[in-house]
This record gives C-alpha cells, sequence and structure tokens, in this order.
C-alpha cells in the first residue's frame, strides 16, 4: 500500500508531536536539567519537522504523488486477501497455541497458506505435516528452544525423540 | 599464539558444523531474489540464542560472506539480484549470460568475490585492533560523537530522500526508547504494559522489520518467477583466470572502496558496489562496452560489495557502532552473547574475537568451492514453490520471536514490525536507519548525558578533545552541508 508523501508526511508530523508531548510528561531529574524526556523530544521533534519537509517537499516538487492519495499495488482483492493471510496466521497462532500446541496447529497454518499460494492441496498436505516436523525437531529437540505442546502436553514425553 | 586459540575454537567439529550448514543457508537464503542478507541473518538470530558465542558469530559472518555472492546468481541467469547488493551490476551479468557467457559472468564474480572478501576479513583483522588501540582513550564524549555520526551517515548515505531517511531513523530511535530509560531508569512509552517494561525484543522487532514483512510484500503481490538461462557449471572456469588477472588492479580498487564504504556506518554492501562500478566505468579502458554485459564492470564491484562486509565488522567491533544493518544485528548478537563491542573486548576477549575474524576470513576463501556448488545447484533451489517458502520462513519466524523470548506477545512485536517494515519499504522509507536507531539510540543517550555531567552542562567540552572535536566537525557538515549545498544551487537558479 502505497500513500501519497502528503499523507505520509501528516501521520509523522502527528506522530512527532505526539512523541514530543509525550517527553513533556516524563520527569526531569532534580540535579540536571535533562531528565528521561530528553530524548524523546529531540525525537518527536524531528520526526515532526521531517513530516513537515515530506509535505513542504510534495507540494513544491510535485514528487511523492499517488493518484487518489492511496495506492494498492500488487493484485488488487488477491493481492490483500494474501497479506491478510500472513497476518491472520500470526494471529490465529497467537490466539490459539498455548491452547492447541505447536503440532497440532502449526500443520493447518501451514497447509492454509502453501493451499492459497500453490493451488496444490496435496503438496500443502504434505509441507504442513513434515515441514511441521522439520521445524519442531530443528527448534525444540535440537535447538532445545520452548515450543507450546498445548493439548499434547501429557504427550510431550512420548513425543520428544 | 591467540590467532592459534582462535583457530582451535573454529576447528571444534560442532563449530565448523555450524559454520558448514550457515554457509549452505546463506548461499540458499542469497540467491532467492528478493530475499536479502540481513533476512537471512534476522531468520538465524533466534537460532544463534541456542549456541555459544563462536559458533554464533562465526556462523552469521560465513553466511554474510555467502549471501553476498550468492545474490550474483539470479541477478545472471534472471535478471533479478538474489539482494540489494548485487543489484549495482546484475543487467551486466545477465547480458552476458544472455549471450551464452553465463559461465565466465559467474566464474569471474565468483573468485572476484572471494578476492574482495579476503581483502576485506585481512583489513579487518590487521586494522581492527590497532584501532582498538586508539580507541581505548576514548571517552563519552567521542562515543556520543562516533553514534551521532552513525545516525547521521545512515540518512545521507540511504538512497531514500533525507525526510524519509530521517523519519525512518526517528522511528529506529522511538523504538528503542521504549521501556527502561538506560540512565534514569524510568518507564517510557510503556503506558502501564508490563511487557514493555523490559523494551520491544530487539530479535522479534529484526524478524518482523526483515523478514516477516518479506512475506507480506510476497503475499500482496506472488511473482512467478522466470526461466532461468542455459548455464554449464563444467564449464565455469573456463578463461576466468585470464580476466582475473587482467583485471588484478580494478579488484584491489573494488576491495579498497568495499572495505571504506563499507566502514562508514549507514553505507552497505549496495551503496559500495554501485560506487566500485561507477568509478570502474569512469577509470575502465573499455568503459565502452559497460552496459553491454562485460566482466569488466561485474568484477570491481562485485569485490567491492564482498570486502564491505569486512569493512562494516572494523567500526561495529571497535566501536559498537554499525557500519550497516547486517551488522546492526551482529552488533545485536554480540550484547547477546554478553559482549559488548567495543575496544575492551579486544582485551578480554581476543581469542573469541580472533576467531570472529578468522571464520570470516576462512568463510572467503572456501567461498569459491562452496559458491560453485550454489551455481551448479541453483536450478534446483529455483524450482521451490515460493509459496512453500514463504509459508515456512513465516512459520519459522514465529517459532524463532516465541523461542527466544518464550512469550506470545514477543510474536505481536513481530507482527506490528513486520506490518511496520511493510509500510515502510512500500513507501520508499529505507529500513536500515530504523535498525541503526534501534542499536545506536540507547549509546547516544548515555553517551550525551555522561558527557553533559562530567561538563557541567558546558557543550564547548564536546568539541574540547581532538578526536570529539573532529567526529563533532564532521558529523554537523554532513548535516550543514547538504543545506549549504540546497541554498546556493537555489540561489543561482533564481539569478
Amino acid at each position: 500500500m502505497k500513500l501519497d508523501d502528503t499523507l505520509n508526511g501528516i501521520l509523522f508530523l502527528a506522530l512527532g508531536l505526539c512523541i514530543a508531548l509525550y517527553a513533556q510528561t516524563l520527569q526531569k531529574q532534580p540535579q540536571i536539567e535533562y531528565g528521561s524526556g530528553f530524548l524523546p523530544g529531540i525525537v518527536g521533534t524531528g520526526m515532526a519537522l521531517a513530516g513537515l519537509a515530506l509535505i513542504l517537499r510534495r507540494i513544491v516538487t510535485g514528487a511523492g504523488g499517488v493518484s487518489g492519495l492511496v495506492a494498492f499495488k500488487g493484485n488488487g482483492r488477491r493481492g490483500a486477501l494474501g497479506v491478510g493471510l500472513f497476518v491472520g496466521t500470526i494471529l490465529i497462532y497467537i490466539l490459539l497455541a498455548q491452547t492447541i500446541g505447536f503440532l497440532l496447529l502449526a500443520p493447518f497454518l501451514i497447509f492454509g497458506l502453501v493451499f492459497w499460494f500453490e493451488r496444490r492441496w496435496k503438496l500443502a498436505a504434505l509441507v504442513g505435516v513434515f515441514g511441521t516436523l522439520a521445524l519442531h525437531s530443528f527448534f525444540y529437540q535440537i535447538m532445545q528452544a520452548p515450543l507450546p505442546w498445548g493439548i499434547l502436553t501429557k504427550y510431550s514425553g512420548v513425543l520428544t525423540w | 599464539m591467540v590467532a592459534f586459540e582462535s583457530l582451535m575454537l573454529l576447528l571444534e567439529p560442532s563449530t565448523m558444523l555450524v559454520i558448514i550448514g550457515c554457509a549452505i543457508y546463506g548461499l540458499v537464503v542469497g540467491a532467492i531474489p528478493g530475499f536479502t542478507a540481513t533476512m537471512a541473518v534476522a531468520l538465524l538470530v533466534p537460532m544463534t540464542y541456542f549456541l555459544d558465542p563462536v559458533p554464533a558469530l562465526a556462523g552469521i559472518v560465513t553466511l554474510a560472506a555467502m549471501a553476498i555472492f550468492a545474490g550474483d546468481i539470479p541477478g545472471a541467469l534472471l535478471r533479478m539480484p538474489g539482494t540489494p547488493a548485487s543489484a549495482a551490476y546484475a543487467d551486466e551479468s545477465f547480458q552476458m549470460a544472455r549471450r551464452g557467457e553465463a559461465e565466465t559472468a559467474l566464474g569471474t564474480s565468483l573468485v572476484a568475490s572471494a578476492m574482495g572478501g579476503i581483502f576485506g576479513a585481512l583489513l579487518l583483522i590487521f586494522a581492527a585492533p590497532a584501532l582498538a588501540e586508539i580507541s581505548l582513550s576514548f571517552s563519552s564524549f567521542e562515543y556520543f560523537w562516533l553514534a551521532c555520526l552513525g545516525l547521521v551517515a545512515a540518512i545521507a548515505a540511504s538512497n531514500a530522500t533525507p525526510a524519509k531517511g530521517a523519519i525512518s531513523l526517528f522511528i529506529g530511535l522511538t523504538i528503542g526508547m521504549v521501556g527502561l530509560d538506560p540512565v534514569f531508569g524510568q518507564q517510557r512509552f510503556t503506558f502501564g504494559n508490563v511487557n514493555l517494561v523490559g523494551g520491544l525484543a530487539f530479535i522479534p522487532v529484526l524478524i518482523g522489520l526483515f523478514a516477516v514483512s518479506e512475506a507480506f510484500r510476497f503475499g500482496a503481490s506472488p511473482v512467478a518467477r522466470p526461466e532461468m538461462l542455459p548455464l554449464k557449471p563444467a564449464a565455469m572456469f573456463k578463461g576466468v583466470f585470464g580476466h582475473i588477472g587482467r583485471l588484478k588492479l580494478p579488484i584491489l580498487r573494488g576491495g579498497i572502496i568495499g572495505s571504506v564504504v563499507g566502514a562508514i556506518p549507514g553505507a552497505g554492501a549496495d551503496i559500495a558496489a554501485y560506487i566500485s562500478y561507477a568509478v570502474a566505468r569512469r577509470l575502465s579502458p573499455n568503459k565502452d562496452k559497460f552496459g553491454t554485459g562485460t566482466v569488466d564492470g561485474i568484477v570491481p564491484a562485485t569485490a567491492a560489495n564482498n570486502a564491505a562486509v569486512g569493512g562494516a565488522l572494523i567500526p561495529a567491533t571497535v566501536f559498537g557502532i554499525p557500519g550497516d544493518s547486517l551488522t546492526a544485528v551482529i552488533i545485536g548478537v554480540l550484547y547477546m552473547k554478553g559482549l559488548n563491542p567495543g575496544p575492551t573486548v579486544f582485551l578480554m576477549q581476543p581469542t573469541l574475537l580472533y576467531a570472529v575474524f578468522i571464520a570470516f576470513l576462512i568463510a572467503n576463501i572456501v567461498l569459491v568451492p562452496f559458491g560453485f556448488g550454489a551455481i551448479a545447484m541453483f536450478r534446483r533451489v529455483l524450482s521451490a514453490p515460493p509459496g512453500v517458502v514463504m509459508a515456512l520462513v513465516i512459520m519459522a519466524c514465529i517459532v524463532g520471536a516465541f523461542a527466544v523470548e518464550n512469550t506470545t506477545f514477543a510474536i505481536a512485536v513481530m507482527l506490528g514490525a513486520g506490518l511496520l517494515g511493510y509500510y515502510l519499504e512500500g513507501n520508499e522509507f529505507p529500513l536500515a536507519p530504523v535498525i541503526l536507531g534501534i542499536v545506536l539510540g540507547p549509546i547516544l543517550e548515555s553517551t550525551f548525558l555522561a558527557s553533559l555531567a562530567k561538563s557541567q552542562g558546558a557543550f564547548t567540552e564536546f568539541f574540547s578533545r581532538p578526536i570529539a572535536g573532529t567526529l563533532g566537525a564532521t558529523t554537523i557538515s554532513l548535516v550543514v552541508a547538504p543545506l549549504v549545498y540546497v541554498l546556493i544551487k537555489s540561489r543561482r537558479q533564481a539569478t
């Protein structure tokens, strides 16, 4: 998604001002003039000025323009759904991984993604199963990284090889 | 003695296994169009969390050396550079491949990459300790100006407009400010959320910015890969050494340009390659052949981008100031492993540091056989369905972010950083200043306040020491000079 630089400029002008105002709420230290708000103040002001510069550049030179102020690159609706699918996959994992567990959830998530992009359900199923096993073997078994077991917790001993 | 001990550390079977694994991984990821060396490292970082410091760091530098070269392969055979570092001469090598000279293009590119990388590695081995000795006398004033210089150079060196570069930098500084303030311990930008008190974890942010955003871009417009041009790997070194002998001076010049540009904070391997290509085009006796497909254009640029990795490691290890986004990640890993980068590491843990330097040197030496293997196997790498690759990448991102922090909040942070990276790249904001801002922000703040306390509020003290004064003047001139240039240019146009 590409925004017109006027919009980008307004966005960062507003964000910069919010950061600068927030910096004012941070306590100063009694012994020196500078406290925790010093750097946020500079960053906020700098961001607001850079946002303003972006707006001025757009007005003066005409560069950074987008017809209709917002343009969607890629394959239109299907492209938006593709991005949404990745975002949805991550959100589903955040919401369900602790309850269901990696070994049961990941195959479905991988299947969904592969099927959407490749349209081959057998390939998607194979990658779902073997991809999950490969990731689990590498991260959990070899690297000893923690992964949620969810409803398989009581079988974790049997399933650890 | 230290070098021998370092070599012994590298020769441990488990370390060798990690290095070989990282080399193969770097070659595969680097050869996939659209993936960057930084993305490859970002995906590897969660794994290094569970490794000892030597294999972790040796693996990362090996990966970097391999990935930068591997980007040349799809550049020549598909006209799609695997990493941005290969973009400067991708058209040159593709033109050769179209004439049926893909083997010569890739063979010379491989040997020149290795030579450039070896030059950068040797410079790193000899220059870094000497610089570290000088920098032992540095105080907070010098470090403050070094951090400032890094941040200003990051904007100046980015391909974007200065306003966009500055915004990226301020975003990075803001991300770096979340959590406890490093000087006074006050909470900032936490808004009562306990998950934010410790700050936004570096690894999930990194994975989000460089890997998840790439998946989103693929989701928005999945690209079918074009058919690759024919290649006979067996004939790859035919006539190559004749070209290398003829172009030894341009290769050396590429190595020097790459090392110097790489060491400038903010300017990475891609900029080094562009500069080296431009210089070669100006100085070459065959300048009329540039643009039509000539090794004279490929060789100096590919030597420069591999040398740039070694160059970028110099300020990263000596001062803790990253040369580019890749070394910003390496600094993050150094901190993660309890090694605060800076001159004292050369005194306290020289064996470990030299092991990393030697690993980088070895990686560039073995680049020739490994790179040959990668070229021979490229058709197979390319045959992997992109949807499968991206699905596995996104799952590896999720698992990696979770594994390091052991909390689903880290995955949420990764998602947020991914969306941010997707928005920034889509709107032509550079990503490198973001990561430099995250790494340099806390250094900038703590050195500024420490210097201010030492000088009792007198700003003139910031220029009182010779090196600090020089660094300060350089930083200020980097900010002021472009403004003066614009002013003079507009006045001339008006008259």
